[in-house]
């Protein structure tokens, strides 16, 4: 592999929401990569500012209340951190796609499907009517709809979930983007469609070598579809690697935590499932130290101190954790005893 | 959709029979009759007006009469004004009662949505509070008491319009705002609220991240849906500005059917009751009916004969 | 920056308590309803003008030393004045007593209507919901056709076969009224039903009376109150309308729109008469009004803040 060139990179990204009940720092400095041809997972609970970052990226966020604090956007060579509405749009749909968690309610419900990818097409390229009618039926042909030169003339209720997350990748890449934000493209679905969806979107990414940044909370999906995982928490990374790295060599007790919470095909009869005690911190006031010292076995004084700083594992592997630092005690890394008595 | 509009087709008609059956028993449960309080009528005389309306005869049998003639259209004689018939009477009485009915639909809707949409858009701005000191003048202020004020006002007071009378187009000015009040308060709230819960739809996130501008997202995909909503209240808004009608043309000296209505009521002029509430059921019904097929037309997914979603 | 020293590094673990702090306190449906009505000054301040109404509306005819039917035709249409703080009318009436007794009218006219119009579509709108299926269809084709007469039609009707009155209003309006209370109980009803929590309590063996009392019940309220806070005002104007064609209340009886008639006769001379019926007319359903705005603000559970 030769040096990757790089499509997005986010630096120092920091993003508020200003309510009534005051500021809610959602994401608070995060800074990562994505090259082209990889797809990139975005992990964590609920609430961790994997969305905002991504609809941040994309100028998606209602403004006001939310807010770009700081940071940089460069996205394909281009300063994007400051462009106007105007400028992208001509970005948006052309050169990023998107598609999001609920399929059902996605779709405008008044709007033929064949529309609604016409329109992208319609927007950014000069071309006919019939011509753009004509490409949204190709695309949904080859986002594998059957009878599509009747279906483009068909509602969004009369598509299934599964079907209806199809048209969605079909607008998204209607004009074959350079990088495609899937925002928890599966949760909504069925787990048999997850798959399906999921190969789909890989078939495609060779296909027409398109970036993708997956954002998720399902552990399964990143396995099954992603070359690297930068993992948040309450706004913050605390971890990034290639998925290698994060499955068997993760270093962060959150990263243990979240891997510990889902059933594993190589795991012994012993272990049992463990849940992550406690719930994320407020974002109105967050903890000055590191934000998950309070739900984390191995805390120490420090880490409800000062935030921890990040440290390099490898290349491609950085950690946010005290636990890294000399003066720290030695923890046993539970994974890597697993992979040690494995033998 | 064709299963939708024969379902609406049977409603409009049981309706329509209900409405008649109704209107007419209620009538003739009415102590006395109409000839009662003219004392010089001799009995004589009486009787034979009775008959000559079939009034003498048993009540089943003059509502089949009364149903036949319904069917023919004919709505009967006026007991009051003798020599016209209740035709003449709503034929005369209708125009103008139509074009004020029409002006303040036309009005107020259009209004209303233009406003609606304007203070979604600027929310908590300028035109947002115009919208809501109106919406509740509109809610609150009865119509009968904004067309006493508009006639005090803008009539009598600066002199800038009749205050009362028909016949140029000046004539119907007042009127029409002064029906059109209610209207327009409630589509303007009800478009905003439409529009606020549009905004907020995940669709709306979509076109934007096609690239699409403001101004093509809210006409191609906000507007449309955020008008379906408000297409249902328009049956029982036209049914608010026809019975305000009532009002607005006593207060305006407008010779009109609500005019004709109310003093065939003080009158007990039974078939001109009859007859002008059949023909105002109808109309409504009629209204209602239309408004149904069009939201059937505009939303595919009864258009197509499904559930939503 | 903080000196890093080894002794920082020691391990305390985890804080459970903090990271599962709950930040609001748990409170009853009716105590959070209340906190968050009392937030809203509007709809306050709606509640408390309409209290003052009432009691005026108590009071407010006894206040002066005459008879809301006294006639004084020495003392026709004066403006007010220390004798007659709203002024008279063109018979001599003294229009404050007449005020008040109008909005006694008014008010119980708006008030009785509107509860009846609740208990009714309530029974109505819950039974046809509750046992849905054929009885559900049967109900709702006949509330359907009903729903379709028009309104203030029927009841001008039913005015004249019953002849003008107080009991006759209030009847007429609720023969009329109460079927938009039952379509909105109904589908209430309905949507709750099929909702996971009811299924859950009746898979743990709850009985009908207790699925209704907790959990159909107090999910529906809401909307109910809401729904009968804007009757009222709907059943005021009804009223008032219908007096303004001379279908309302007798003479020497008053409502507000009655006075708001009387007053339109002599606008020309007069105009301060229409002022007192029309404004206390229409503060009085801007308040309900604002008021069931912030009680539905207040009373969705899905809108707590």
């Amino acid at each position: 592999m030769g040096k990757k060139e790089v499509l997005l990179e986010v630096k120092n990204l920091e993003y508020s929401f200003d309510t009534y009940a005051g500021e809610v720092k959602a994401v608070r400095g995060v800074s990562f990569e994505v090259y082209k041809g990889e797809a990139l997972a975005i992990v964590g609970e609920s609430g961790c500012g994997k969305s905002v970052t991504m609809h941040a990226v994309m100028k998606l966020n209602p403004e006001p209340p939310g807010r770009l604090k700081g940071g940089k956007i460069i996205f394909d060579g281009k300063d994007i951190t400051n462009y106007t509405d105007k400028e992208m749009q001509t970005i948006r749909g052309s050169e990023i796609g998107m598609i999001f968690q609920d399929p059902m309610t996605s779709l405008n419900p008044t709007m033929t499907i064949g529309k609604q990818i016409a329109e992208v097409i319609l927007k950014h390229q000069d071309v006919a009517k019939a011509e753009a009618m004509k490409r949204a039926k190709e695309m949904l042909d080859i986002v594998g709809i059957p009878n599509a030169d009747k279906r483009i003339h068909q509602y969004p209720h009369e598509f299934s979930g599964g079907m209806r997350q199809r048209a969605m990748i079909a607008i998204a890449l209607a004009l074959r983007p350079k990088l495609l934000i899937a925002d928890e493209p599966t949760t909504a679905l069925d787990v048999t469609i997850q798959a399906q969806i999921l190969d789909l979107m890989k078939d495609l990414q060779k296909q027409f070598n398109t970036s993708i940044i997956i954002i998720t909370h399902d552990l399964g999906v990143v396995a099954d579809i992603a070359d690297r995982v930068v993992v948040m928490y309450a706004g913050k990374i605390v971890e990034r690697g290639t998925i290698d790295e994060i499955f068997y060599h993760p270093q962060h007790p959150y990263t243990w935590g979240l891997l510990r919470s889902v059933p594993r095909l190589d795991a012994k009869k012993k272990d049992r499932l463990v849940p992550i005690i406690g719930t994320p911190p407020d974002l109105f006031a967050p903890p000055i130290g590191c934000p998950f010292a309070a739900r984390c076995d191995y805390a120490m004084k420090i880490c409800y101190e000062a935030p921890p700083e990040e440290t390099c594992e490898s290349d491609t592997h950085n950690v946010t954790c005290w636990l890294k630092h000399p003066y720290a005690p030695k923890v046993t890394n539970p994974f890597e005893m697993g992979v040690a008595a494995d033998e | 959709m064709l299963r939708y509009t024969f379902e609406r087709t049977i409603y409009m008609i049981v309706t329509l029979w209900v409405i008649i059956t109704l209107t007419f028993f209620l009538m003739h449960m009415i102590p006395g009759d109409p000839f009662t309080s003219e004392k010089r009528v001799p009995e004589q005389i009486r009787q034979n007006m009775l008959a000559k309306y079939h009034l003498d005869k048993p009540l089943i049998v003059q509502y089949g009469y009364y149903l036949r003639n319904l069917l023919h259209g004919d709505l009967g004689i006026s007991l009051k004004y003798l020599n016209r018939s209740v035709n003449d009477i709503i034929k005369a009485g209708f125009p103008p009662s139509f074009q004020i009915g029409m002006q303040s639909i036309i009005l107020g809707v259009s209004l209303g949505l233009v406003l609606g949409i304007v203070a979604a858009l600027n929310r908590n701005g300028f035109w947002d509070y115009i919208s809501m000191i109106l919406a509740i003048i509109g809610r609150s202020v009865p119509n009968f008491i904004i067309a006493t004020l508009l006639q005090f006002w803008i009539a009598s007071k600066l002199r800038w319009l009749p205050v009362s009378g028909w016949g140029t187009f000046a004539h119907t000015i007042l009127p029409s705002i002064a029906l059109s009040f209610a209207s327009l308060a409630i589509i303007s709230r009800l478009m905003r609220a439409s529009m606020l819960d549009v905004i907020g739809q995940d669709y709306i996130k979509t076109a934007k991240a096609k690239g699409l501008s403001s101004t093509e997202i809210i006409w191609r995909h906000m507007i449309r849906n955020a008008i379906l909503p408000i297409i249902t209240v328009l049956g029982p808004l036209i049914a608010g500005i026809v019975t305000g009608t009532f009002v607005i043309e006593k207060i305006f000296g407008i010779p009109g059917l609500g005019k004709y209505f109310v003093q065939s009521i003080y009158n007990n002029d039974y078939t001109m009751i009859l007859g002008t509430t059949i023909f105002y059921s109808t109309i409504l019904v009629l209204m209602v009916f239309f408004v149904d097929i069009t939201y059937g037309l505009i939303d595919p997914r009864i258009r197509l004969g499904k559930g939503g979603r | 920056m903080i000196e890093l020293t080894r002794e920082k590094f020691e391990r305390v673990g985890p804080n459970i308590e903090e990271s599962q702090a709950i930040v609001r306190p748990s409170m009853t449906y009716w105590q959070d309803a209340w906190r968050r009505l009392k937030m809203n000054k509007v709809a306050m301040a709606s509640l408390v003008f309409l209290i003052l109404l009432g009691i005026m509306a108590i009071i407010g005819p006894y206040m002066l030393p005459y008879k809301y039917s006294d006639q004084n035709l020495m003392l026709t249409n004066r403006p007010p004045s220390a004798e007659h703080w709203f002024g008279t009318d063109y018979l001599g009436r003294d229009l404050f007593v007449r005020t008040w007794m109008g909005a006694r009218i008014s008010l119980t006219i708006g008030i009785t209507a509107a509860l009846l119009d609740g208990i009714i579509g309530v029974i109505y709108g819950g039974i046809s919901g509750y046992f849905g299926g054929q009885v559900d269809n049967v109900m709702m084709r006949i509330v359907d056709i009903l729903y379709g007469i028009p309104y203030l039609i029927l009841v001008i009707l039913l005015m004249l076969v019953m002849g003008p009155g107080l009991v006759t209003i209030i009847t007429a309006m609720v023969i009329t009224g109460w079927v938009g209370m039952a379509r909105l109980v109904r589908g209430q009803v309905l949507q709750l039903k099929e909702q996971e929590f009811v299924l859950a309590a009746k898979t743990l063996g709850a009985s009908p009376g207790r699925i209704i009392m907790k959990h159909l019940i107090p999910n529906t309220i809401g909307p109910i109150i809401v729904s009968i806070t804007f009757d009222v005002p709907a059943a005021i104007f009804t009223e008032a309308f219908l007096s303004y064609i001379g279908l309302g209340v007798q003479p020497p009886l008053a409502s507000w729109g009655t006075l708001a008639n009387d007053a339109t006769n002599v606008l020309l001379l007069y105009p301060y008469q229409l002022f007192f019926p029309a404004f206390f007319i229409s503060v009085t359903m801007l308040s309900f009004n604002l008021l069931g705005d912030g009680l539905r603000d207040a009373l969705d559970p899905r809108l707590r803040k």
